[in-house]
């Protein structure tokens, strides 16, 4: 099984993740950038953060055999900061331009506040300019009204929908987002937003045209694992591989192909970790012997 | 000053150039990013080319290094934005800054960057920066860039192994005092039973007594 993970905060996760990940047949991750558990109050801490998911969480990656792409975005929450908000927005667009970044996002709304609609919409402005496709994080409270009005956004904005990607989804909100042509994502937690054995529950009623699965995996008490943990339930309820690749590998390639800014084929490869290897002089071998592995 | 242009895609560079004189500086910074992946990564055509007292070897160059160079001479960068640009560069958008320090003058930047050239453990970098040409050799007594940075640059070169030939015009520069450091290395490693650098001696013969 090949599995593009198009959602994981690997910023917040440890080295022995990605190996499990690689195991399970995780072949590329994509890292939205988003908020970090705390505020920050600058916007050198942004760059720095910017620079880490281009750089060496990238080499990190492929160190452990997968693929790393990214999304560039100030995050909803953070666009209330009025310390960072407008200082973020100004270095935006050259780290748009990066190699590995493929998409703009986490753009949207949290509180849905006037702040956020104001830097979502400059945002969904940037998606347009830099020619990327969008990930949108929809709220946890309230998320049936933020995702219409996210939805009333776009609308109003005549944006292309097939560029759009409205993540964490749910049962009340994918009845409202079939029809529009645009891609649903579900974050896959051990317990909350969704699980593994829902999903399913989607999946038989919806299909998975436009569908994409991820595990959102990041700070908090979430799991790495639980896309692959998805297709194992998806195989025991009888759906058949080629239905499981598209949803686990051809629908994100799909979707994030269209930043024109990585060759599918390429991806279906490993990278060839070579643990010698440095970034900026630093390897991952922590003084140990590169054969070891 | 030198005509690299001729190897660029001209709608790109036409497009390029339209867009530094609508956004100027920041347009250049938005723009280098996507250099290699806009003109891509091949060879340049050329060898070695001497005009004004500079000289490089463009064999070493790439098109996306040649296209960096064209927008940095485009947009009449200053000294901020190009180590501005190195700063915030990946590691690409890095070799291409390094690179366009040879076919300009010596200024602020191109010193500030020789040290950063100094200070870095990514060979690339490095050698994109002092390699090829002969920009350390003309920086020699401009700004604050000293002889004696020179020689530290060359020592470093030597330390990882790169050849004197690389350096262009290093050893106008010679002195006693580089034979000592250059010999110094090569009684270091002979004590350890490594190998010494091979130019050692002909930089030594250069140095005089």
């Amino acid at each position: 099984m090949r599995i593009f993970e198009p959602h994981c905060h690997m910023f917040s996760r440890v080295t022995d993740d990605y190996e499990r990940m690689a195991l399970a047949g995780v072949r590329v991750v994509l890292e939205p950038a988003f908020w970090l558990g705390q505020n920050r109050t600058s916007v050198g801490t942004f760059i720095d953060y910017f620079d880490t998911i281009i750089g060496w969480e990238r080499f990190r990656s492929e160190q452990c055999g997968i693929w790393h792409l990214c999304t560039m975005a100030l995050n909803p929450r953070e666009a209330n900061d009025d310390r960072v908000n407008d200082a973020v927005m100004e270095v935006l667009p050259r780290y748009l331009e990066k190699d590995s970044v493929v998409g703009l996002g986490e753009i949207g709304l949290d509180d849905q506040t006037t702040k956020e609609e104001k830097y979502f919409i400059a945002q969904l402005e940037l998606g347009k300019q830099h020619d990327l496709p969008v990930l949108i994080h929809t709220p946890h409270r309230d998320k049936k009204r933020g995702f219409e009005r996210c939805i009333a956004i776009l609308k109003d904005m005549d944006y292309p929908m097939g560029r759009i990607l409205l993540d964490h989804s749910n049962e009340e909100t994918i009845p409202l987002t079939r029809e529009l042509g645009c891609m649903s994502g579900f974050s896959i937690y051990p317990n909350t937003k969704m699980d593994p054995h829902r999903m399913v529950t989607i999946l038989q009623q919806f299909g998975i045209e436009d569908m994409i699965i991820n595990s959102a995996c990041d700070w908090g008490v979430s799991d790495p694992l639980n896309v692959p943990k998805t297709i194992l339930r998806m195989e025991l309820a009888g759906f058949s591989a080629a239905d499981i690749d598209k949803l686990v590998w051809q629908n994100p390639i799909d979707f994030f192909a269209q930043s024109g800014r990585f060759d599918p084929k390429v991806l279906e490869t490993r990278p060839r970790p070579d643990r010698g290897e440095t970034l900026d002089g630093n390897s991952m071998l922590r003084g140990q012997d590169p054969g070891s592995f | 000053m030198f005509d690299l242009e001729g190897q660029l895609p001209a709608d790109w560079l036409d497009e390029a150039r339209q867009r530094l004189r609508d956004g100027g500086e920041n347009a250049l910074r938005v723009l280098f990013p996507g250099l290699a992946r806009s003109v891509g990564r091949d060879a340049l055509d050329g060898g070695i080319q001497e005009r004004e007292g500079l000289k490089v070897n463009f064999a070493a160059w790439r098109v996306c290094d040649a296209a960096g160079s064209a927008l940095i001479e485009a947009a009449e960068t200053s000294d901020e934005t190009i180590v501005d640009l190195f700063l915030h560069g990946d590691f690409e958008e890095r070799t291409i800054v390094m690179r366009s320090l040879a076919v300009a003058d010596v200024g602020p930047a191109t010193v500030e960057l020789l040290g950063e050239a100094q200070r870095t453990n990514t060979q690339t970098h490095f050698e994109a920066c002092v390699c090829d040409s002969n920009l350390v050799a003309r920086a020699v007594g401009q700004r604050d860039f000293k002889t004696n940075d020179a020689y530290k640059t060359l020592l470093k070169g030597a330390f990882v192994g790169l050849p004197l030939d690389r350096f262009f015009g290093i050893l106008d520069h010679a002195s006693p005092e580089l034979a000592r450091m250059v010999e110094g290395l090569a009684s270091e490693r002979r004590a350890a039973g490594r190998a010494v650098w091979p130019d050692t001696d002909r930089v030594v013969a250069a140095c005089g007594s």
